[in-house]
């Protein structure tokens, strides 16, 4: 009698394992991406209007911690050139140089805050297969510089931005959107951290733009709420005007 | 069936961890461009950028992360990569020449990366010389290093290596367009 309800126990026991394999395992590979809600696209109602477009040539980097990541910086490219363009601010963007002297430098910045936390973790979730999951956040910020012509100023604004990454068992970071998949992710996030401080640059009385009525201010990423183990996000708001002379 | 599969998956994946990455093409960068344009310098040409006499022919062509490195576009050689950063800076600033009697030249002295499982660490260094008609008014070795938290994962480490590698290239041609010695040797 003992043995055999020890034999149901061990059989119940293993069920219950092969089940988790089964239906969680499988999960233990799928990754959620969720684009922190708090910096959103540039509404019709804000965006900055020139009434003259001059051509501008553009400089664009993806870094990873302050490195340049040419991998990033091919896939990423189109996009970002695509969205200065769709601004509507210049009558022509090039990467080679404009007439006037006119650039605008877009840099994206994936900035890496606690790597050894997150090797942690996504070890963790592999060994578990998925059973322990893991939240991690990525945080970026977008920066956008841009200078009239050979003796002018630059006019610079930085905006923060953040992915939060699910993967296996973990619950959706509260009141965010999944995304489809992490690429759609990522392009979502580079329009909205370019898109953003270029608006903000185009609202500099020095770049001569013409702002609506009450423009949009970005916002600073949310703090997801089941965010584990992973510092709090950039406290700094989103608009960081300066306009630095470089020596 | 599947055990050779996953075997043939694991070879692959060692195999294709140990590899070569072409670096970034170079580009030029806003503040240098403005530095450029802002100072009062002369249009340069650039003549030969090659390894320093004596070092070996590999510290041109490959830096070893784990068995990993990053490839010149140009023509392999790391020196050639570093003419064609400052050539970039100095195109885009409209300072290039070619007919200029102001001659940069530089050789290579230092090139490493390494990621080891908490730290990592990248050098790179040249020499530099400016000519004015045939007449040397500037010589100096200049360097940059980088140290950052490495991961015992060769997938997160090794590219981070590179990727920091490859960025000291600007930072050297930073260092010498803000070096007041070579603003006083290019100054009209």
């Amino acid at each position: 009698m003992f043995t055999a309800k020890l034999r149901l126990r061990a059989l119940i026991a293993s069920l219950c394992f092969g089940f988790a394999l089964v239906v969680f395992g499988g999960q233990s590979a799928v990754a959620a991406s969720y684009v922190d809600p708090a910096l959103k696209d540039v509404p019709a109602e804000a965006r900055v209007t020139v009434a003259n477009p001059q051509p501008v040539q553009i400089l664009f980097q993806f870094q990873t911690d302050g490195a340049p990541n040419e991998r990033a910086t091919k896939v990423l490219k189109k996009q970002v050139i695509d969205t200065v363009i769709a601004s509507g601010l210049f009558s022509e963007v090039t990467e080679t140089p404009a007439a006037n002297g006119a650039v605008i430098s877009v840099t994206l910045n994936n900035v890496v805050k606690d790597l050894k936390d997150a090797t942690a973790q996504g070890f963790v979730t592999g060994l578990t297969f998925g059973l322990k999951g893991s939240l991690v956040t990525d945080y970026y910020t977008g920066t956008v510089e841009y200078v009239s012509g050979p003796d002018a100023e630059k006019i610079s604004r930085s905006v923060n931005h953040a992915i939060h990454t699910t993967i296996g068992l973990k619950a959706a970071p509260e009141g965010m959107v999944k995304s489809k998949n992490i690429m759609e992710a990522v392009t979502t996030m580079a329009r909205q951290a370019v898109s953003n401080p270029l608006n903000q640059v185009a609202s500099d009385p020095a770049f001569g733009g013409i702002a609506p009525a009450a423009p949009a201010l970005a916002a600073t990423p949310a703090e997801a709420a089941p965010l584990v183990q992973t510092p709090a996000p950039e406290p700094a708001a989103a608009e960081t005007p300066s306009s630095t002379p470089v020596q | 069936m599947r055990t050779p599969a996953l075997l043939l998956l694991a070879v692959v994946s060692l195999t294709a961890a140990a590899c070569a990455t072409p670096m970034a093409a170079p580009g030029p960068s806003i503040d240098n461009l403005q530095r450029l344009r802002k100072a009062e310098v002369l249009s340069m040409a650039l003549s030969e950028f090659r390894l320093a006499p004596g070092l070996p022919d590999a510290m041109d062509r490959r830096v070893n992360v784990r068995g990993s490195t990053v490839t010149s576009p140009n023509g392999g050689s790391y020196a050639l990569f570093l003419k064609e950063t400052l050539a970039a800076e100095l195109q885009a600033a409209g300072k290039l020449n070619a007919t200029s009697g102001v001659v940069i030249a530089g050789q290579l002295t230092e090139s490493e990366a390494a990621a080891g499982i908490d730290v990592g660490v990248a050098k790179l260094g040249a020499m530099f010389t400016v000519t004015r008609d045939g007449r040397e008014v500037y010589r100096k070795a200049l360097r940059v290093e980088e140290t950052w938290v490495s991961s015992f994962y060769g997938a997160i480490a090794i590219p981070m290596a590179l990727d920091r590698y490859t960025g000291l290239y600007s930072k050297l041609v930073t260092q010498l367009l803000e070096d007041p010695e070579f603003k006083a040797a290019v100054r009209p």
